[in-house]
Parts: structure tokens; sequence; C-alpha cells
């Protein structure tokens, strides 16, 4: 792809990046071939990717929006620049201590996270030809340095406590129809005089399954949204987002975001019934009241369910 | 905001979130790396690679945790950079804007317009009674009489007849004794000390006359008088050379009165001095005052203005009507060499002269290589 680059582009990308070094504050000594082989990188990862073809108004405006002087710092730091790493530490200590403090539970977890991140920065590994691994170099410029150190903050984070984590599923893909099947094992086993004291077995057998249809017709519905709607169902429900938040990750007003979530469970409720009419035979009418008959069994908390056991007792109390 | 939802589908989906807990997920792909997710979280990824990303992040729950962490992270520094933040200064206006301000506009125009009304205001108090001044000094001076000095009465019939017996004998007195006559000190120059050389008292009498002030007709110019003194210029030589030899070039008419109002201590002019015709026609009493006399080279006096009319000026040279004749202020009253126009002694006369003569209508009475000619 460099080749690719250099190639079709090369008169052009030499000439942004002269421009970029023009744009530098403080160029630290850096040279165009300094520059050359990151920007090129940058190109491969974003532009050239997937076949891409890119214009050279496009590869010249990328080079463009490129952050010079964070760059500079980061490649500056890569080549043993002693300033560079002083000036590094001086402006960004502060930021990866705090992303730090904001991810972890405690004050020392805090601290060991900022100093791994600074031992993944410095690069104390070394790859199998005795080079240094630092994560500086898979810094673009692209985004900001500080927000590129936020995420490495969070990404160490997240990958630190996926290891120490109890509560761990394997499989994506069972994820539904296990959270499912755990809701009505629930439902009959512990709360089964209260719920639906009334069901026999056979009926409790066919709430069962009915659910298991309904979650199948979810995950399928789901699977089939379009990739940012399911992100942003995803976001909302699985993640808890808010819609403001979700509506500032993809850059459109909150109001955008209710939409399009009132938009997609529309979908899923055409996608489900459709399912379940199709792929399990159900009437219309069954599909209808399966649902409701879903949705509500499994709408049932643990706090309704001791507000329930109070009023039945008052109630048993006024009468006797 | 209360969205419209779906309540069994949302139902649906939450009941199968409730208890879930982070997740290794499944996607079989790469990762995406921080630079990457930065970019996104900045919304600085090309729009051609967003969709794919996008679609990274539907699949890959943990790419999409470190994107929610990232971004909340950058939200809660971007709160803690406003927060700190000090308050924005306040930008000092200077004097000169602050008076531009209401109501300090209103105050600076209203003072503006005080300042030139007073400005103007004065300005036609000070014309006003400038011109006054100057008619009263004027009428003063007009009525001071010979014998006395600034303070002279308003009116004094020696002087209404000294004034009269001088016309006679002025044209006389000019041509034969200098233009710093006594009787013309008298009149204008209080102290012996400051002697002037004058034109005759007669003329000088006559253009006070001629001011907006009421006086005395002007006399008549005695034309007669200056055949006589073409004639009789050996007399008048002597003394002009011993007035020369005691005294300065003679200064202006106005310069005179100017000599008299800036000196207002000086002290009168005796009687002795007044103007009469003996007096006036005295040579020695013309001589020991100029004695006694200072010349002064003076400005012109506010009448300046007025005798425009009867000043020219001719190559170089100015020349003042007095008595129906133009004279060249060089002139000093020595001898003249009379010579009528088109005649063959005119013709001898040089160039210049001539030229002199031809530019001027009149008699004219001039100074060409030290002598004096008088052409008409």
């Amino acid at each position: 792809m460099e080749q690719r680059i250099a190639d079709n582009f090369g008169a052009v990308v030499a000439e942004s990046i002269e421009r970029l070094l023009g744009r530098a504050a403080d160029r630290r000594g850096l040279t165009a071939a300094d520059l050359s082989v990151r920007v090129q990188l940058a190109l491969g990862k974003y532009l050239f990717r997937e076949n891409a073809e890119p214009q050279p108004a496009e590869v010249r405006a990328f080079v463009d929006e490129i952050r010079a002087d964070d760059l500079c710092l980061v490649i500056a730091c890569e080549k043993g620049d002693e300033a560079a790493w002083e000036n590094l530490v001086a402006s960004f200590d502060a930021t990866v201590k705090s992303a730090a403090r904001n991810i972890s539970n405690s004050t020392e977890e805090a601290e060991d996270l900022a100093s791994s991140i600074w031992a993944e920065l410095y690069g104390l590994r070394h790859d199998a030809e005795g080079n240094k691994k630092s994560k500086l170099a898979y810094y673009s410029g692209r985004g900001s340095l500080a927000g590129w150190l936020r995420a490495v903050v969070s990404q160490l984070a997240i990958d630190q406590f996926r290891k120490q984590s109890k509560f761990v599923q394997v499989e994506e893909t069972r994820e539904f129809e296990n959270l499912a099947n755990e809701a009505s094992e629930n439902t009959n086993n512990n709360h089964s005089h209260i719920v639906s004291h009334t069901q026999s077995p056979e009926e409790l057998l066919g709430s069962k399954l009915s659910s298991r249809d309904v979650s199948g017709a979810l995950r399928a519905a789901i699977e089939n949204l379009e990739p940012e709607d399911r992100m942003v169902l995803k976001l909302y429900y699985f993640d808890g987002q808010k819609l403001k938040d979700i509506a500032e990750i993809f850059g459109f007003h909150e109001a955008t975001a209710s939409r399009k979530l009132v938009r997609i469970q529309t979908e899923i409720r055409k996608s489900v019934e459709k399912h379940l009419r199709e792929e399990r035979g159900w009437s219309e009418n069954e599909v209808k009241r399966n649902l409701s008959e879903t949705a509500s069994k499994l709408d049932i908390s643990v706090e309704k369910l001791m507000g329930m056991l109070l009023l039945a007792a008052a109630m048993q109390g006024l009468l006797f | 905001m209360e969205p419209d939802f779906d309540k069994e589908i949302d139902a649906l989906l939450r009941k199968e979130t409730a208890g879930r807990t982070i997740t290794i997920s499944e996607f079989g792909g790469i990762h995406l790396d921080a630079d990457e997710i930065t970019a996104f979280a900045e919304k600085k990824v090309p729009p051609g690679v967003r969709d794919s990303f996008i679609e990274h992040f539907a699949a890959c729950d943990r790419c999409r945790k470190v994107l929610l962490n990232a971004s909340w992270l950058n939200a809660e520094q971007e709160q803690a950079e406003h927060a700190g933040a000090p308050a924005p200064i306040e930008i000092a206006v200077p004097w000169y804007r602050r008076l531009l301000l209401f109501p300090n506009l209103a105050y600076v125009m209203g003072g503006l317009v005080v300042l030139f009304a007073g400005f103007i205001g004065v300005s036609v108090i000070y014309n006003t009674f400038g011109n006054r001044a100057a008619q009263v000094s004027q009428v003063e001076y007009d009525r001071v009489p010979a014998a006395s000095g600034p303070a002279a009465p308003t009116e004094d019939p020696e002087y209404a007849a000294n004034s009269n017996a001088s016309t006679a004998t002025a044209n006389t007195a000019y041509n034969t004794a200098a233009a710093p006559t006594s009787a013309n000190r008298t009149i204008s120059a209080p102290p012996p000390a400051e002697p002037q050389a004058t034109p005759a008292p007669r003329d000088l009498m006559a253009k006070q006359r001629s001011e907006p002030v009421a006086t005395a007709a002007p006399p008549p110019p005695a034309k007669s008088d200056e055949n006589a003194v073409t004639t009789d210029g050996v007399a008048g030589g002597r003394v002009l050379q011993e007035m020369r030899r005691q005294s300065p070039p003679a200064p202006q008419k106005e310069d005179k009165i100017r000599v008299q109002r800036t000196n207002p201590a000086a002290t009168p002019v005796p009687k002795a001095r007044s103007v009469t015709g003996n007096d006036r026609g005295d040579p020695r009493a013309a001589e020991s005052d100029l004695s006694h006399r200072k010349v002064e080279a003076l400005p012109q006096s506010p009448r300046g203005a007025s005798t425009l009319a009867n000043r020219k000026q001719v190559s170089g040279r100015t020349f003042e009507l007095r008595q129906g004749a133009w004279y060249d202020t060089n002139y000093r009253g020595q001898g003249t060499v009379n010579v009528r126009r088109n005649t063959e002694a005119y013709k001898q006369l040089d160039r210049g002269l001539r030229g002199i003569a031809e530019s001027i209508i009149g008699t004219v009475v001039t100074v060409w290589n030290g002598k004096a000619y008088r052409i008409q």
C-alpha cells in the first residue's frame, strides 16, 4: 500500500508534508523524510483501506488535518529526543493520571495504570529485531494526542478488567438466548406462586418455548439492522448510554437519536413479527398475544414483586 | 425527553440486557486501535471509513467500551478545563471611547456646543470692540491738539486753526524740509526722544480726516507749491541734508499713529510744537525736533487697509498719492527735476524711469539714480 501511495500520490504527499512541517510550531529537528513514513501509514489506515481510490484533493486535505505539533512531538520521542520526552511527560502526565483516576476504582489502581501507560509509551518491550515496541508508533496525528492517551488508558484498563472479571460471557451470539432463558427460569422457579399461579405445567412450558422463540426473533432482528442502528441500539440497551451521549458520539442532536431509536424499535417489531409468522408459523393473534405475554412476564422485577406481596398482605388484613 | 417508545419491544430489549456485564466479543476481525478510536471520537475519520468503524463498533463490545470511556474522559476533561478557565478579562475601555458611550456622549456634545458658542461669542465681541477701539483711537487722534499727547481733548479750536494754517504751507514744508516736520511730529509723536520722518502734516491730517470718523474735509492739494519747490530746491536741499544727517528714513503715517498709541506715557507735545505755520515753516525748529527724536520703524497701523487705494507698487517701488501726485517713498523732499511727458527731455530719460512714469497716471515724483524727478 505504501508503494501504491508513493507511486500515485508521491508529489502530493511530499508537498503536504512540507506544509505540515510549516504548520508545526516546533519541528524538533525533524525533516520531511522523518514524517513521510508515518504520514503514509496514516493514509493507508484511513484513506486507502479496503482498496479505496481517493482523489489527490482528499489526500491533501487529509494530511492538512493532521496535528503537526503532536505528531512531531511523538516522532521526536520515538527517535530518542530527550527534550521531546521531557516535554511529553510534562505536558501529558496530568492527562494520563486524570484518565486513570476516572477509570479506576482506587488511587493505587490509578497509579499502577498510569505507570503502565508510560511504560507502554516508552517501549519497554522489544520486537524480534530488538527494536523498542512503543505504543507511540500507533499515533498518526489524526486525533489529538491527549485524546489518544485517554483512549490508550481506557483500552489498557478494559483489557486488565477483562482478565480479572468473573462475570464473563464467552460468546456474544448466545447472550440474548442465555439471558432470556435465565429470565424465564427465574420467573418460573422463584415467583411462580405470584406471577402465574394459575398456569398449568403445560402452559408454563408453552410460555418458555414462546419466550425462546421471541428471543430468537429478537436476536435475528437486531442482527439485520443497519450497523449504525445496531450500534445505537447496543449503546442504549446494552451499554446503558443516554440518548444525549449517543447523539454526542455520532455527532447529531439528542432528538435525532430519540427518533432513531423509535424507528429501530419499529423495525425490530416488524422483523420479530415477521420472523414468528414465517419461521414459527404463528398467526397474527398468536404473535401479538405472545409478545405481550413475554413482555409482561419478563418485565416483572423484584421491587414490583415485593410491592404486590405487601398489597396482598394488606388486603388480607383488611378482609380478615 | 420522553420518547414515544414501543413499550413491548422496549421491555423485551431491556430485560434481555438486564444483569449483563462486560463481555469478550467473538468478533473475529482486528480490533480498532486507540488512534482509530480517538479519531472516531473526535470525528476526524474520513466519511468513507466511518461506516466501517461503525460496523465494527456495532459488533465489538470491547472497542465500543473503549470508545465510550474515551468519549467520557474527553467530556470530563473538557468540563474540568471549563471549570478551571479564568474569568474573561474585561477589556478596559479607553477614556476617549468612554466619552462616546451614552450618556457621556450627550454630555460631550453639549460641552462642545457650549465651547463653540462661547468661542463665537468671544470672536464677535472682540471684533466689535476692536473696531470701536480703532474708531475711538482715531477720533482721539483727530481731536488731540498739536501741543498735547495721547490725552488730547476731543475738541480743540487751536488744533483746527493750526491744521488749517498748516495746509497752506504743507507742500512747502514738505518739499523743503524732510518728511518729519516739526508740526507733524507734534501731532503724532509725543516724546521728543522719538523723532519721526513724516510726510506733510496737512497730508497726514487729510488722511486721518478721510477715515470713517467725522473729521474736517481734507485740504486741497497745493500744486502750485510743488512748482515752487522745484525752483527753490537749494535752501530746502541744505535743510534736507542736515535732516538726513540727523535722522533715519521716515516711517509711514500709520506708524506715527501707532507710536502715539504705544507710548501712552509719552510726554505731551508742548504747545510750542503745535501745528502752526511758523513752526511748520521753520526748518530750524524741525531740525531741533529731529535732533531729539528717534525714528522707529513701526508696523502698519490698522488704517493701512484704507490707504491701499492711495498706494501703488511699480517696479519694486512704492508710490503714495499725496496732493494729487504720486510720491515715491524713497523721496525725501529733495529738489526735483521737472519733466513733462512726451517731450524731448522725457525721451532722454532712462527707460526704467520712463516705464515708471508710464505705469502711473498723473504726476509722479520719484528718485532715479540718486536724482529726484517730477514727471508730469
